[in-house]
């Protein structure tokens, strides 16, 4: 009975965690950010960032996408938004995809990095994530960016960025 | 007392219609806010709202717009839109506008087309809607979503502008 109960109990839970625990709230593709004047040598393919065949910098080049409150500030302005995820190509170690999400104060502008995720090597289109503490999401004082950025040392990586998103 | 109960409940059903129902916007963007591919050549302009050709030009551009949750997650992680419309001029078969709304699978990067639209041609430069439809909603738990921009003049004559985008 108390083991039926438990369970019971176990899936009423479950079924309250909110979706946003599990699945892409905020989102958008590479090729919707915006570039950085500096950015010399950029390319949008369909949904993805990247360099331009013959470009490489070690410095990188950067796109940053706008992160709104898809949540909905009239049902919560500080949504549980814990996970940051970047799906990206990178096939070589002379190269990397970075993605940086921001939080910047509304009247200070002083700006703090929530967390960072840097690519791994491999073939084909990866998924990567970092986490960060629900109580930095606060839009109703804080702006949110997240910061994408290739690098490549050489122009036979492929480095590029597909997709950020926040759950 | 007969029509007081009735328009009461006009006025019931009416709420309680979704608002993709009514043909309402839900996500939309002025044309002005596309984000453009690398050195497009100068061949448009902005103007308020709208992106255009510039009359004594030929030539393309190609740019995108993010599509994001406006129902809001915390409402409806998939809203029920099925319409993407476009406010746009197109007058001139050697100039026209293709607009296409793309989703991106989450982990994989898979990008399936989910409707186009590709301008008729108008009988004056005066702005129009033109929309095109797709089934089964969106589903922003697993995909991201954007519409992807050409207007393109192969000759001066045509007006090609696009004024504004939305969904619902």
């Amino acid at each position: 009975m108390r083991l039926r109960k438990t369970i019971l109990a176990l899936l009423v839970l479950a079924a309250v965690v909110p979706l946003s625990a599990q699945t892409y709230d905020w989102s958008m593709v590479g090729s919707t950010g915006t570039p950085d004047p500096a950015a010399l040598g950029w390319r949008y393919t369909g949904p993805t960032f990247e360099m331009a065949p013959t470009r490489w910098t070690n410095i990188g080049l950067v796109s940053r996408y706008p992160v709104t409150n898809t949540y909905g500030s009239g049902i919560d302005i500080s949504p549980a938004w814990t996970t940051l995820r970047l799906v990206y190509t990178d096939n070589s170690s002379l190269g990397s995809v970075v993605a940086k999400l921001y939080k910047v104060d509304k009247c200070n502008n002083t700006q703090t990095l929530l967390c960072t995720i840097t690519s791994s090597d491999g073939a084909g289109v990866q998924c990567g994530s970092c986490q960060f503490s629900s109580s930095d999401i606060d839009f109703a004082n804080f702006t949110y960016y997240v910061e994408g950025r290739l690098i490549r040392s050489a122009t036979s990586a492929t480095e590029q960025l597909h997709t950020v998103a926040i759950e | 007392m007969k029509k007081a109960i009735a328009l009461s409940l006009f006025l019931v059903c009416l709420a309680a219609l979704p608002a993709a129902a009514q043909n309402n916007l839900d996500w939309s963007s002025v044309g002005s806010a596309i984000i453009l591919d690398e050195n497009m050549i100068s061949v448009y302009d902005f103007s308020g709202p709208k992106v255009v050709l510039k009359s004594n030009s030929v030539g393309e551009i190609e740019g995108r717009f993010p599509v994001t949750n406006t129902v809001g997650s915390g409402t409806d992680l998939s809203p029920a839109w099925n319409t993407l419309s476009a406010a746009l001029v197109d007058d001139h078969s050697s100039g026209w506008l293709t607009i296409t709304l793309y989703q991106v699978e989450k982990c994989t990067a898979t990008e399936t087309q989910l409707c186009q639209i590709n301008s008729s041609d108008g009988a004056d430069d005066s702005v129009r809607c033109e929309t095109c439809e797709f089934n089964g909603g969106l589903d922003f738990a697993n995909n991201a979503y954007y519409v992807h921009v050409i207007l393109k003049k192969t000759d001066v004559p045509p007006a090609v502008a696009l004024y504004e985008l939305a969904l619902h």
